[in-house]
């Protein structure tokens, strides 16, 4: 079996001394000795945490196994890097996602934030803003956005999900106006690099950053004391503020990260095609969403991290590929998902310890 | 203060009524009184009034269901699309797929242990795929002739589905308010602790409410197909928030124990009322969009700061759900 | 331990003894890191009342959760009227007739008197119909029955706590119950309310219905009870009639040994006005506190539930809002309206619900201790685990938590050892003032000296405490000086040979007259 590296496992909120497969990683001895350890009962911890670490690794696996076998066409290095660019845009935005689900909250209006800084952008640019300075106006799109969800959410402790559906809706009804429901075009040639160039000829600069923010963002989560105090706050925001965690101030922040995060992705999805509408982003929701949850993020806040959201954005992409290549009709696409959603999430209640 | 809650609960949807229907008589006169503006008003409402009835019983019960709008899509689109059975075949069928979703969800919330809100999100990403696959992302015509009535037609002036809403509201106003199953809803949703221990079957009443609310946005999608001999992909998918919004306004609370189908009508009403007026009055789509977006933040919010005030309930059980909320043994809704 | 098997009802000797109602037989319970139930034996009979005695934590919540169905027994069984029964649920408990008036005061807020006295059971009139009507007079002549003047029509929610408990009792007594069950029933009952409960339950005995009733008030056991089972760690240790076993005897078979519990005294090194509260006030829970703090001393603060104990603690600490009034530290004035603000400034709490507020119990001993400080274990933002891993040995060692690794989950070490966690977390803040509210609970009895001689570690070393308990005995053990506090208000301050339980019982309750519990 393949496992990734191991960053994502070797964390003081879930190392497990006792697992051998952590600590000798990849090795044929370790494999055998854990296969013919005696068996145990399913909700043991450590059985809990193998599973849960590597469903989506698994099921990547058991995907590319499954592209390979099906066409021929699937496992060539211009097909997968396809893929790797295709999920950047919404891997980014799953990125964001991730942060707030940690903290066992949502963000539904990232779909047309990506939208609106799209929008934004290329409206400064018409207006005579240089590209730079464009992109600069899109970035701040999202955190505004960011700034008004994590402030009504904070002050009022209304619901996530509902508040952040209804400034989605607000979000939109500006896009749409700014750019009277029409396509705009950027005026700037050199504005599709970021979405369609290369780094040194080779990787795209869109993976690069999705995978540089990727790897950032891992490495906040586990290794500072911010990111600690997010999982403490999914869990139970009580601890988190009598231990000395300004809540109100973190939360804010996670929204504002998530919005920022859809920001950029609003701008490489309307670089890549020179022009944007105001509804570029519809599905991206529930979409980023999967992919978290996908990667094993628990819904239920406190476990999670922005690699296995990487795992979990790329299964979608392999999922979506195949589906491409097999000719199969997008709506099976749609239910494949849910389904798999409710089952991860089914099995993420299911395995959970502390449940009554 | 809470007996004030209680009261201000019922009295909200009364005040949001009467205040947006002056405000619309006074800008628009008798443009906006006409019957014929009534009247239009009054159908679009009762379609969508099934599923805010349903959607006020899960509230009540404590959970929420997002999922409607989906399950009114797809009825909808099996109303029309089995058509070629019979009407009365292609209705039953819709309704039995609205209850089959409702089970479901029931299940996932009850046996599952998922939280409502993530098991409905869930099902109503695949009851949406459903509906894209069933349409092929077309719209389908409806065949049978004078189907139309039921969502189309009116006796006299009014309209055949307010009549039927109607009809479906003073049954569940009945139904919640004298019959022990419907108060069990209440109770539930009310402090789930103290109901559990009293010896009421938690599972049982969440699951029923789900059901419910899965068959009465069928209703919803029965109607709608009805009155546009149509079916198309795109139904439904602001719902969820509408039925939400209509909900609370009417008194329902995300924390449950509250609410009243009576109210949850003159919610919708009221959003029902403030469409067709910016209509009337030439507002752009856009500023539509934003004003329904701005009022559906504002219940929103208005709940959750009612809910935490202290104006709200008592201090001991609400604050156990509340901190319980915090510490994650009661999860987000 | 054998225990005499005694009958307690009064029955005619000629007649042959009634069989037990309900028989417990060597139900063991477990929960992860601790055996709440061990091998427990219980029998109830018709028209008996039966009591239920032990610390906290013996487990006699456990026990009658199980008799009521909310958990299931692990090992043993259970029969009724000789048959073996499976109380899987609250459901199926009622359908058996056997009813429970929780410890934690729970009514539907948003419903009326009426409706939650006859929760899921709503009369109904001919046509099948909830009659408001017939559900209000009944719930009237329930109320009656209760002495309690209420409205039946009014709203649950905005009542009393008294109130709500005696609306509680009245959703048990106005079924036709074979069995109730009272947990902890008069804790927030005057002693009119009381004597008025006590009345209602010799007439449901008259009536022939079981009861089993939990108390901590040793006097209610002797005024009402036939016997009296005591537990201690989960263990059946007697079973006696209440006519035979004297005072002395249930205590120490509660504490497992003689306690002659003294006061240390007054604090040998006291140093420097550490900690000086003045006019401190929270609207609607604490009105003008004044008192002070030296280094080297602990503070006891006792006081009945709901007298502002913890939320003195938590204004203190941040944590609620400060209306009036000021605190300084060391001399300087602190604001400090959030938890954060506090801790900066050397202030450390060890909160009540260690499980709910005082750990992540999914997270590791490592990841608990070092959860205040991460932000000094970073090197450049960047958390080191060399450092975190130190700091949590040290505290482990130094603290005494037996855990296998510092990576264990919380979640499944005992009580005391969690206790100890959270203790190494807030020492590790190097607080100038520690405030321990309810250092033990549920801890027993051999944890609870091994902490209790920790503080007073602490405080010979110069740390300034402030320890909140409703364990008299615990107060009195640990306090150079005692604070009784009384609906949010200090009562009195009790210094050397005056801290007895009596005083403080006296201070607590705001009587005058001489201590109306028991003493020692």
């Amino acid at each position: 079996m393949l496992r990734t590296s191991e960053l994502p496992e070797r964390d003081v909120l879930e190392a497990d001394p006792r697992s051998t497969v952590a600590t000798r990683g990849l090795s044929l001895s370790g494999l055998i000795s854990w296969i013919a350890r005696p068996a145990q009962t399913p909700r043991s911890a450590k059985t809990v945490r193998f599973v849960r670490k590597n469903t989506s690794i698994v099921l990547l696996v058991v995907l590319l196994i499954a592209g390979a076998s099906v066409s021929p066409v699937f496992f060539t290095v211009d097909n997968l890097f396809n893929i790797l660019w295709a999920v950047s845009v919404l891997g980014i935005v799953a990125l964001g996602q991730c942060i707030l689900i940690i903290t066992c909250k949502f963000d539904m209006s990232v779909a047309f934030t990506v939208g609106l800084s799209g929008v934004a952008t290329i409206t400064a640019q018409n207006a005579g803003v240089g590209l730079l300075p464009s992109f600069g106006i899109g970035i701040l799109t999202g955190v505004a956005i960011g700034l008004l969800n994590g402030v009504i959410v904070v002050t009022t402790k209304a619901n996530p999900f509902l508040v952040t559906l209804g400034s989605s809706w607000l979000v939109y009804s500006i896009a749409l106006a700014i750019t009277n429901s029409k396509t705009i075009g950027s005026p700037y040639e050199s504005f599709g690099t970021l979405g369609r160039g290369r780094l040194f000829g080779i990787v795209h600069y869109s993976v690069v950053i999705f995978l540089v923010l990727a790897v950032a963002l891992e490495i906040v989560l586990r290794h500072t004391a911010f990111g600690r105090s997010l999982f403490v706050i999914g869990i139970n925001q009580r601890v988190a503020h009598l231990s000395g965690t300004r809540v109100n101030r973190t939360v804010i922040l996670t929204f504002v990260a998530c919005a920022t995060a859809a920001a950029m992705a609003g701008l490489i999805v309307s670089s890549r095609n020179g022009s944007t509408v105001a509804n570029v982003g519809i599905g991206m929701d529930f979409e980023s969403i999967i992919a978290v949850v996908l990667g094993g993020t628990s819904l239920f806040g406190g476990r999670g991290g922005a690699l296995r959201t990487v795992v979990g954005v790329l299964v979608l992409g392999v999922l979506n590929n195949l589906m491409v290549l097999l000719n199969f009709p997008i709506e099976a696409q749609q239910i494949a998902k849910g389904s798999i959603f409710l089952l991860i999430v089914w099995m993420d209640s299911f395995l959970r310890e502390d449940k009554r | 203060m809470i007996a004030l809650a209680r009261a201000l609960g019922r009295q909200t949807a009364v005040i949001v009524f009467m205040g947006i229907f002056l405000l619309f008589t006074v800008l628009q006169g008798s443009m906006f009184t006409s019957a014929i503006n009534l009247s239009n008003i009054s159908r679009q409402v009762a379609i969508d009034a099934p599923h805010v009835m349903g959607q006020v019983i899960v509230l009540i019960s404590g959970g929420i269901d997002i999922s409607v709008g989906s399950v009114m899509a797809m009825s909808s689109a099996l109303t029309i699309g089995l058509q070629e059975y019979g009407a009365v075949w292609a209705v039953a069928a819709a309704l039995a797929f609205g209850a089959a979703v409702g089970a479901v969800n029931g299940l996932l919330v009850t046996k599952g242990k998922i939280v409502p809100f993530i098991a409905t999100l869930g099902t109503m990403g695949v009851v949406r795929g459903m509906v894209l696959a069933y349409t092929e992302q077309r719209s389908i015509p409806g065949t049978i002739e004078n189907f139309g009535f039921w969502g189309g037609g009116s006796l006299g002036m009014v309209p055949v589905p307010l009549v039927i809403s109607l009809a479906i509201m003073i049954a569940l106003w009945w139904f919640l308010r004298y019959t022990v199953t419907g108060r069990g809803f209440f109770a539930v949703g009310g402090d789930k602790e103290t109901a559990y221990l009293a010896g009421v079957s938690v599972a049982r009443f969440q699951f029923t409410a789900f059901v419910l609310s899965g068959t009465l946005a069928a209703v919803s999608g029965v109607l709608l197909a009805s009155r546009l001999d149509s079916a198309n992909a795109q139904i439904g998918v602001d719902t969820p928030l509408l039925s939400i919004a209509a909900a609370i306004i009417g008194g329902a609370s995300i924390l449950g124990g509250r609410g009243g189908v009576i109210g949850g009508f003159l919610g919708i009403t009221s959003l029902g009322m403030l469409s067709t007026g910016m209509n009337l009055m030439g507002v752009n789509t856009y500023y539509q969009i934003a004003t329904r977006a701005t009022v559906l933040i504002v219940v929103v919010v208005v709940d959750a700061l009612i809910v935490n005030s202290k104006l709200s309930a008592a201090r001991l059980p609400l604050e156990r759900k509340m901190d319980e909320h915090l510490r994650k043994e009661v999860v987000i809704v | 331990m054998t225990v005499p098997h005694a009958r307690s009802v009064d029955v005619d000797d000629k007649m042959p003894p009634p069989a037990p109602l309900l028989d417990l037989r060597g139900i063991s319970k477990f929960f992860p890191g601790v055996k709440a139930l061990d091998d427990v034996s219980f029998d109830l009979f018709p028209g008996e009342i039966h009591a239920l005695i032990g610390e906290n934590g013996a487990g006699k919540s456990t026990l009658i959760k199980i008799m009521s169905g909310v958990y299931r027994a692990d090992s043993g069984e259970i029969q009724m009227n000789g048959n073996v029964i499976e109380v899987a649920n609250p459901v199926v408990a009622q359908a058996l007739g056997i009813n429970y008036v929780p410890q934690e005061i729970g009514v539907e807020p948003f419903m009326t008197v009426a409706e939650n006295i006859f929760l899921g059971r709503y009369p109904r009139n001919r046509l099948g119909m909830v009659s408001r009507r017939m559900m209000n007079r009944r719930a009237a002549e329930t109320l009656r029955s209760l002495g309690l003047d209420l409205d039946p029509n009014a709203i649950a929610g905005s009542l009393s706590l008294a109130e709500k408990q005696m609306i509680t009792i009245g959703r048990a007594v106005s079924t036709r119950s074979k069995l109730i069950i009272f947990d902890e029933a008069t804790s927030s009952l005057t002693s009119a309310e009381t004597d008025q409960l006590f009345r209602v339950i010799r007439d449901l005995k008259r009536q022939g219905i079981a009861m089993v009733y939990v108390t901590h008030r040793l006097d209610e056991l002797f005024n009402l009870c036939d016997r009296v089972t005591i537990l201690r760690d989960g263990k059946l240790i007697s079973m006696n009639r209440v006519a035979a076993i004297t005072l002395s005897r249930v205590i120490s078979d509660m504490v497992g040994r003689n306690i002659e519990v003294h006061s240390p005294g007054a604090a040998p090194h006291l140093a420097d006005k550490r900690l000086e509260v003045r006019h401190l006030s929270v609207d609607g829970a604490l009105a003008d506190i004044n008192f002070e703090l030296n280094g080297g001393e602990i503070l006891g603060i006792a006081g009945l539930m709901g007298s502002g104990r913890t939320e003195l603690a938590r204004a203190i600490f941040g944590d609620l809002k400060i209306s009036a009034g000021e605190i300084r530290i060391d001399g300087k004035v602190i604001h400090a309206s959030f938890p954060k603000a506090a801790i900066d400034a050397g202030i450390a709490l060890v909160p009540e619900d260690r499980k709910g507020e005082g750990t992540v119990l999914s997270h590791s001993v490592k990841a608990n201790i070092c959860g205040a400080v991460l932000k000094s274990l970073t090197r450049g933002g960047l958390i080191r685990k060399s450092l975190e891993n130190r700091l949590a040995r040290a505290y482990t060692t130094q603290l005494g938590i037996r855990t296998p690794s510092v990576d264990q989950e919380v979640r499944l070490l005992s009580g005391g050892n969690q206790q100890r966690v959270v203790l190494g977390k807030w020492l590790a803040t190097h607080p100038r003032i520690l405030i321990v509210d309810e250092p033990t609970r549920g801890i027993d009895v051999g944890a609870k000296a091994e902490i209790h001689a920790l503080l007073s570690q602490l405080a010979e070393q110069g740390m300034a405490i402030i320890a909140i308990s409703s364990e008299l005995p615990e107060i009195i053990a640990l306090s150079n000086r005692v604070l009784v506090m009384y609906r949010g208000t200090i009562q009195g301050e009790l210094t050397g040979a005056d801290i007895t339980q009596d005083r403080i019982m006296r201070l607590a309750t705001a009587t005058q007259e001489e201590g109306s519990h028991v003493e020692n």
